[in-house]
């Protein structure tokens, strides 16, 4: 049912004024995604006012575009300055940040766009053919296998940074840690609060992310008086990635398009988990782990295309069921509803061209992103050799800035500062906050479908593996955590017992 | 990263732990049926405990091993010391306080004028001379915030005497 | 970046400017006239998460109202902790007419919940602008037909019906609660969000779902999802054939409200102003189809009617939970 109008959803989308909304829509997200804090939903929801003077195709399609503009501009900030512009980039500081480091900062924003392209245009391809049939199989998910999932994140995560696993782990406790502060998702009971009224609604995610990195990292660069990075002059060939960097970056690409898509399919913070995955994975099947997090293009190459994939996938339930399974394709919902649009299997046949036009702008507005984009590298390729007595004021105020105007809470600026002190003292002792953010994202997820499952089977911890999705998911973990114990224990067994060197657990 | 960095986070975070442990232990638990709120704070709060002790152990047990061959340890030093052979760490201190100030200031002050003097103090810090080049680079920090933020976006911030 | 010891007198020097230019002001807070008002936006405080039911009718509303106020009405979503933190901030506001909440259902679960630490005494009425149900939805593939069936179902399997609602103590779950009570019923209520409520159901994980309309009425036309019946005291607009809970033998009548309200202290001359406003939105053509789409039903009330009604819920959603054993002491 979905192809009898291909042809005609190019043309709805190819109007004038379509193509400006797309064009603003690309451009403000672009601009939301750069800058730290305020995240997508929060700009979505700001901006609906003013789609709303647009009529319905247009006013959906400015709100798309300002949906997936954002995933283009987080890894700009990330990548230049290893301040992440969004959570979902956050995993893009790892080897982003040490690529800009070596004089390759163009070629990371270049293949970071290329990949939101790629990934970008394949959840359009996949969202038009597959969608419906794929909303069924999210529907799998239950509490339950939610709650497996989150256990399957935090196993297969914890060698994200190939240091300690212990110490991954612990950050990642941390981060569920600070998830419980505020209200409990089921009874309501105000928990680490301390009396401090913002504190009920918990500590705000984009707020952490933003001090543990943005802050925290202006607090390093002053404390040890680092020198604007020596970039070597380039000429503009080789501003691009080479073709060995973009031989190397096919795969990645390739592979954090379908992890990232089918993450998309799943309620929570998709994106963000979408690219700590894709980089989980990228290092995990890599040969050659060491280079990670020394600046290997693949770690950025793999998260940027899922980040993108997944914000398409979850355009799946939203358009084919209904349902909006993350805090931004809710404001989509919204903002449909609000121009008189209803979302679910009937919209192809009441509003096909508002269907075809939000399709048609999804493919204008990725090629529109990645002409905006490619030239700009260049530009924002000279800001790592900006002094850092003119960056350093920007990224401040521009953390605060995003921060409070995310919701509007002067505590969550008090948040963000908190955690830039924290994330500063972190970085001294050797610990890299990235787990920490991981623990932050599933925290929420993790308690809710808990206490859902045991309410739903009445206290049968059986309920946990109940379903064949489940006991997958539970073999996945197993094989994660027991298969490098195995291989250790091999390991030793060959060498003849000279455990000397492993005082960590895990390998590497 | 020292043992002795090793030793001293690890214990640091075991205290955080069971801290955590202890404060979540006063939320109900209830039943298997109903899980309470006090259940995933104490489950996680006990895990982080657990695995830093172990770290902890590992460093300890590395620490005794590696004991005959490091060198002395550095008497603890003064903070005035510290400070005296780390400026850089005393900016950063400046900086944080001036943050704190700004924060506060926002609620009377307003935001524009509470930002434009922020950003002037944060680029004074970063090592700017005179007082032009900070001055022009806070209020375009301004600027933009007001264009984006309040002319476009129709945001409210908190407001002042001026603003 | 070089650094250079000795820099320490100049950074006193930016912290001095600090204090200098801010000293002047304490104490000065801008006072605006009630009579002009408004002469800057108007600010609709929301407690709820953007694009759920509740946000996308305030934002309708508000652009409505915008129209003739002279000024625009915005919208700005402050969620968490079930609302308190929305109520929290509008009850700290200057009662000047400038931050209004969206109020609801919400400010007397939350206050007989103890959650927050005022309850609707604290808020001067403007107006109100309609009602909504909660209806009892069930998948299509659900073996009962009707409500009745389905409680005679429960009755025969106690403590063994799963119901989703849309968190511990919000107006999706006073209805089970209450129906549970009423007919004598032993169901276990599952506290979920709205929107994985929905797809638990369709997945089959939970056997029934008590929900807002609007957060299931696309899959109901869809046909995916069945409403047994509806809590409200008439049957809505949109789906004419869904019984209510009393026309199935069930006594019981409990409706999501919605309105406009101020924090206490407001001038008179503002609610004055913004009540016929109101008035004029809700029983505009264009609000009472908007309205009806969602599942909503448009009432208007005035300021004293509003208050008296509020009132009156208060009291009855203190008996729902006393009775469920939700109520802390």
């Amino acid at each position: 049912m979905f192809q009898s109008g291909f042809s005609s959803y190019i043309l709805v989308a190819l109007q004038p004024g379509n193509v400006l909304a797309c064009f603003v829509g690309a451009l403000v997200g672009t601009l939301i995604g750069v800058l730290p804090g305020l995240g997508p939903a929060a700009a979505m929801a700001i901006a609906i006012p003013l789609t709303l003077k647009l009529g319905p195709t247009a006013g959906l399609i400015m709100l798309a575009g300002i949906y997936y503009g954002s995933m283009y501009g987080g890894s700009t900030t990330s990548i230049l300055v290893n301040v992440p512009g969004e959570p979902a980039s956050v995993v893009t500081t790892l080897d982003g940040y040490q690529m800009a480091k070596k004089g390759r900062a163009g070629a990371a924003l270049a293949v970071a766009a290329i990949g939101s392209f790629v990934a970008g245009s394949f959840s359009v391809v996949a969202l038009q053919f597959f969608a419906p049939l794929l909303a069924r199989t999210a529907l799998a998910f239950g509490p339950a296998e939610y709650f497996v999932l989150t256990v399957m994140g935090i196993a297969l995560l914890s060698n994200l940074t190939g240091k300690s696993r212990t110490r991954t782990l612990i950050l990642m406790m941390v981060g569920l840690m600070l998830s419980a502060v505020g209200v409990d998702p089921i009874g309501g009971l105000e928990r680490f609060s301390f009396g401090i009224e913002s504190a009920q609604g918990g500590l705000s995610f984009i707020a952490i992310t933003t001090g543990l990195f943005g802050i925290a990292e202006v607090l390093s660069v002053l404390a040890e008086g680092e020198k604007p990075m020596e970039v070597l002059p380039v000429r503009f060939r080789e501003l691009y990635p080479n073709r060995e960097e973009m031989k190397r970056s096919v795969g990645p690409m390739a592979r954090g398009s379908v992890l990232g898509f089918l993450i998309g399919l799943l309620p929570g913070p998709a994106a963000t988990m979408a690219s700590f995955a894709s980089y989980g994975l990228e290092r995990g099947i890599s040969k050659d782990k060491e280079k990670f997090g020394k600046g290997a293009i693949e770690g950025v190459a793999g998260p940027e295309s899922a980040n993108n994939a997944a914000a398409g996938g979850a355009m799946i339930p939203l358009l084919s069921l209904g349902l909006p399974f993350t805090p931004s394709t809710a404001v989509l919902l919204g903002g449909m509803l609000l121009l008189g649009v209803t979302p679910g299997p009937f919209l192809l046949k009441e509003h096909p061209d508002v269907f075809w036009g939000v399709i048609g702008s999804f493919y204008l507005g990725n090629i529109m992103l990645l002409i905006l984009n490619l030239p700009l590298v260049g530009i924002f390729a000279k800001i790592v050799r900006v002094s850092p007595k003119y960056l350093l004021p920007v990224i401040l105020v521009m953390c605060a800035v995003g921060t409070y105007a995310d919701n509007s809470q002067l505590f969550d600026v008090w948040v963000m500062l908190g955690a830039g002190v924290v994330g500063y003292v972190m970085r001294k002792y050797g610990y890299e906050p990235a787990p920490l953010i991981v623990g932050l994202v599933l925290g929420p997820v993790m308690e809710r479908s808990l206490c859902q499952m045991m309410i739903i089977s009445v206290g049968d911890l059986g309920g946990l593996w109940a379903s064949t999705l489940c006991k997958v998911m539970w073999g996945i973990v197993a094989i994660s955590v027991f298969l490098p114990l195995l291989i250790r224990a091999a390991k030793t067994v060959r060498n003849g017992g000279g455990g000397e060197k492993t005082v960590t657990i895990g390998p590497g | 990263m020292t043992i002795r960095k090793e030793i001293v986070s690890s214990t640091v975070l075991t205290l955080f732990g069971l801290g955590f442990l202890g404060y979540a232990l006063k939320y109900p638990l209830d039943t298997w049926a109903c899980p309470g709120p006090g259940v995933f704070p104490v489950s996680v709060g006990g895990f982080l405990s657990l695995l830093s002790l172990w770290q902890l152990a590992q460093a300890l047990r590395r620490r005794k091993r590696a004991k005959e061959g490091e060198a002395p340890r550095k008497d603890p030093v003064s903070a005035r010391a510290f400070f005296r052979e780390n400026p850089g760490e005393r900016t950063a201190l400046v900086l944080i306080a001036g943050f704190v100030v700004y924060i506060l200031m926002m609620r009377w002050a307003g935001f524009f004028v509470s930002t434009f003097l922020f950003a002037v103090f944060a680029s004074r810090l970063s090592e700017s001379r005179g007082w032009w080049g900070p001055i022009l680079l806070s209020l375009g920090i301004d600027v933009f915030c007001y264009l984006l933020f309040i002319v476009w976006l129709k945001l409210n911030f908190p407001e002042g005497f001026l603003f | 970046m070089k650094r250079k010891v000795g820099s320490m007198g100049e950074t006193v020097i930016s912290a001095f400017l600090f204090l200098l230019a801010v000293l002047p002001a304490w104490g000065s807070t801008p006072a605006v006239a009630a009579d002009a008002w408004p002469v800057k936006p108007v600010e609709l405080i929301n407690p709820f998460a953007a694009g759920a039911a509740a946000d996308i009718q305030a934002r309708k509303l508000a652009e409505i109202i915008s129209r003739d106020l002279g000024q625009p009405m915005v919208v700005r979503n402050v969620t968490g902790a079930g609302g308190a933190i929305a109520y929290n901030e509008v009850h700290r506001a200057q009662p000047d007419g400038y931050t209004l909440i969206w109020y609801s259902g919400a400010i007397n679960t939350l206050a007989a919940r103890k959650q927050i630490a005022f309850d609707y005494r604290d808020f001067v009425p403007i107006a109100g602008i309609g009602a909504e149900p909660v209806c009892i939805a069930v998948a299509k593939d659900a073996p009962w037909k009707n409500i009745k069936e389905f409680i005679a179902y429960v009755k025969k399997n106690p403590g063994k019906v799963t119901i989703g609602n849309s968190g511990m103590g919000s107006v999706t779950h006073m209805v089970p609660l209450a129906m549970a009570a009423k007919a004598g019923l032993r169901v276990i209520h599952v506290p979920f969000g709205s929107g994985i409520a929905v797809a638990s159901l369709m997945g089959g994980k939970i056997q029934a779902s008590s929900q807002h309309p609007a957060e299931v009425f696309s899959q109901v036309k869809a046909g995916e999802v069945r409403i047994l019946a509806v809590s409200g005291s008439k049957r809505i607009g949109i789906w004419p054939d869904v019984p209510t809970l009393e026309e199935s033998g069930i006594d019981l009548e409990f409706d999501q409200w919605r309105g406009i309200a101020a924090p206490k202290g407001t001038p008179k001359a503002v609610v004055d102003k913004l009540a016929p406003l109101v008035k004029k939105a809700v029983e505009s053509k264009e609000w009472i189809e908007f309205a009806s789409s969602v599942g909503s039903t448009p009432q208007y009330r005035d300021p004293a009617a509003f208050g008296a009604f509020v009132a009156k819920v208060d009291q009855y959603t203190r008996e729902i939970m006393g009775n469920a054993g939700l109520l802390k002491k």
